[in-house]
């Protein structure tokens, strides 16, 4: 039984460190993804149409592949990067290639909503383009781009669970190996449990925090 | 012009605008939104430019701090030519020219606070000074009280404050208003005209508005013109544009300011006299030109006992009094005699038939 908890609580702390550290990087990356994708656009204001479109693509082309299979094809490029294919460090690799372009495209729409009146407010007041991206873009996409990042949390916990299936480690793994392989109804619950308590906790805390940042009410 | 004229009214313009054209590349080919434009703004003026909607209004406003890109000719300020800037220059002439937005574009997720002093922050200014100026311009704008609010939590009229606070941080010598006024309700747009008065009085500012509305013309502006496709039909001081209006569009922007001929009148007019009790409609039109207001006295020894008032009124503006006065005369006279009697009682005399009352 105690060997049992000791497994629940490595699988609990091995998914939270996934997802922290996939996060992290999404984060980092995404939001440059985004910006770029919107002000590169045609009448943008870093525009460069050439170079949107291919990128567009790329963003496009990761989105449509499932994910398992993503991961199976990425494993040459994470052991490039980690040195190994196995474990939560090789699974932070899939996760934040995959889930980069779907928040970059979430948070894209938060800063394509931003009133065009606003930059335009923002150029007459003398504030160069970086300061519009900055002073304008981000704070007042900023609600979107949280409940976004909340979204792109959740369907990360999902691909986690994926991810254990070929040996990340984390709850999903645990729920696969005595759930699914050794019939254990228990473990499988409790992993259930404690899924959809984390999913409902960072559901919970994101709308806070985006209702807290949106000032426009 | 004279040499000496010329060297004065070089010395008076602010801001030249000279054969600006601005063509784009709509759906349905090209479209002329700027043909041919020539302007003159004087330094301290309040310059009003009034069209219909798509008539031109915001792409010229535009070209004035370049947010807009001319196809064709020159905007000059204090002589400098604004299609020569490069991009740091632009960002220098754009903090010496504010501007205000009829949907205000305020920054939702800053403060009050926080909107006045971002131009002075991305111009690199000190946190002291950002303060002192902050402040000052909340004082000025009278909402030294929400510097701590969010532009939500504001009406429209305290809004519109915010923008000009924020407008006027730097200091500019120029200020452009985009219809910013027409998202107000009339109170707060007599409040936020009042304001650009005094702005206007007391920092000696050069403002340059656009409007679909006579009334904004009317309260604050010295000189207006009129934009209609992209060309300028009418220009002149307010005062003559109001008394005299030469283009149909200027009229029909003038609208219920027109005293035009009541409809109870118009159907009974003939040309000639169809009874004894037949009035001779003589229109008396006070154009302002002559800075004369209207003489009741000499009216009515001139017309005779038998002139009456049937409809009509006088404006003023700019100091001079404008209008319509229609009298009823009855008279056995020929018109020409009567004409030529009333020559002197307004800048404009005419004679519009005759009616029979009823």
């Amino acid at each position: 039984m105690s060997l049992l908890l000791d497994r629940l609580l490595q699988g609990t702390l091995d998914t939270l460190l996934m997802i922290g550290a996939s996060s992290a990087i999404t984060l980092l990356l995404g939001i440059p993804l985004a910006l770029f994708l919107v002000t590169s656009t045609r009448g943008g204001i870093f525009e460069a149409r050439w170079a949107n479109g291919a990128i567009g693509s790329v963003v496009n082309v990761l989105r449509s592949i499932p994910f398992l299979i993503l991961m199976v094809a990425l494993i040459p490029f994470t052991r490039l990067i980690v040195g190994t294919s196995y474990g939560v460090w090789a699974a932070v690799v899939p996760l934040t290639v995959a889930c980069i372009p779907f928040f970059a495209r979430i948070a894209e729409v938060s800063l394509r909503e931003v009133d065009r009146g606003l930059i335009e407010a923002a150029q007459a007041m003398g504030c160069r383009r970086r300061h519009i991206v900055w002073h304008v873009l981000l704070p007042e996409a900023r609600p979107g781009i949280v409940a976004g990042f909340t979204i792109t949390l959740v369907s990360m916990i999902n691909a986690s669970a994926v991810a254990g299936a070929i040996g990340a480690g984390g709850l999903g793994d645990l729920a696969y190996r005595y759930g699914y392989q050794r019939f254990d109804t228990q473990v499988m619950v409790t992993v259930i449990v404690l899924l959809v308590l984390l999913v409902t906790l960072i559901q919970f805390g994101g709308d806070r925090l985006a209702h807290a940042l949106n000032k426009r009410k | 012009m004279s040499r000496y004229e010329a060297d004065i009214e070089q010395a008076l313009t602010h801001i030249r605008v000279e054969g600006l054209s601005k063509t784009y590349r709509g759906a349905q080919g090209v479209v002329r939104a700027l043909d041919g434009i020539d302007l003159s703004i004087r330094r301290g003026e309040i310059f009003g430019i009034i069209g219909r909607s798509g008539a031109g209004k915001s792409s010229l406003i535009r070209t004035l701090n370049r947010l807009e890109q001319p196809s064709a000719g020159q905007v000059r300020i204090d002589g400098v030519d604004l299609g020569g800037l490069d991009e740091n220059q632009l960002v220098e002439l754009r903090r010496r020219v504010g501007m205000i937005f009829q949907h205000f574009n305020l920054l939702s997720a800053k403060t009050v606070w926080d909107n006045v002093a971002l131009p002075l922050k991305v111009a690199g200014k000190r946190p002291a000074e950002i303060e002192r100026r902050v402040a000052e311009l909340l004082q000025l704008v009278d909402l030294a009280d929400k510097r701590d609010v969010y532009p939500a939590q504001l009406s429209g009229g305290q809004k519109q404050r915010v923008g000009i606070a924020r407008a006027l941080v730097h200091e500019p010598q120029i200020l452009l208003c985009d219809e910013a006024t027409s998202a107000l309700d009339p109170e707060s747009t007599q409040a936020i005209l009042a304001l650009l008065r005094d702005i206007n009085r007391r920092l000696g500012l050069t403002i340059v508005l656009i409007t679909h509305e006579m009334e904004v013309i009317h309260e604050i502006c010295q000189r207006v013109v009129v934009l209609e496709r992209g060309r300028v039909v009418e220009e002149g001081p307010v005062w003559q544009v109001f008394g005299d209006p030469q283009h149909e569009v200027t009229r029909s922007l003038l609208g219920t300011r027109q005293h035009d001929l009541p409809e109870d009148l118009v159907g009974r007019i003939r040309p000639q006299p169809e009874s004894e009790r037949s009035l001779f409609l003589l229109d008396l039109h006070f154009t302002g030109a002559s800075l004369r207001e209207p003489d009741l006295l000499a009216i009515g020894r001139t017309l005779g006992a038998q002139a009456r008032l049937l409809h009509g009124g006088i404006d003023r503006v700019q100091g001079r009094a404008l209008g319509h006065l229609l009298v009823g005369v009855h008279s056995r006279e020929p018109q020409a005699a009567i004409l030529e009697r009333a020559r002197g009682l307004a800048d404009k005399v005419g004679g519009l038939g005759y009616v029979t009352a009823a």
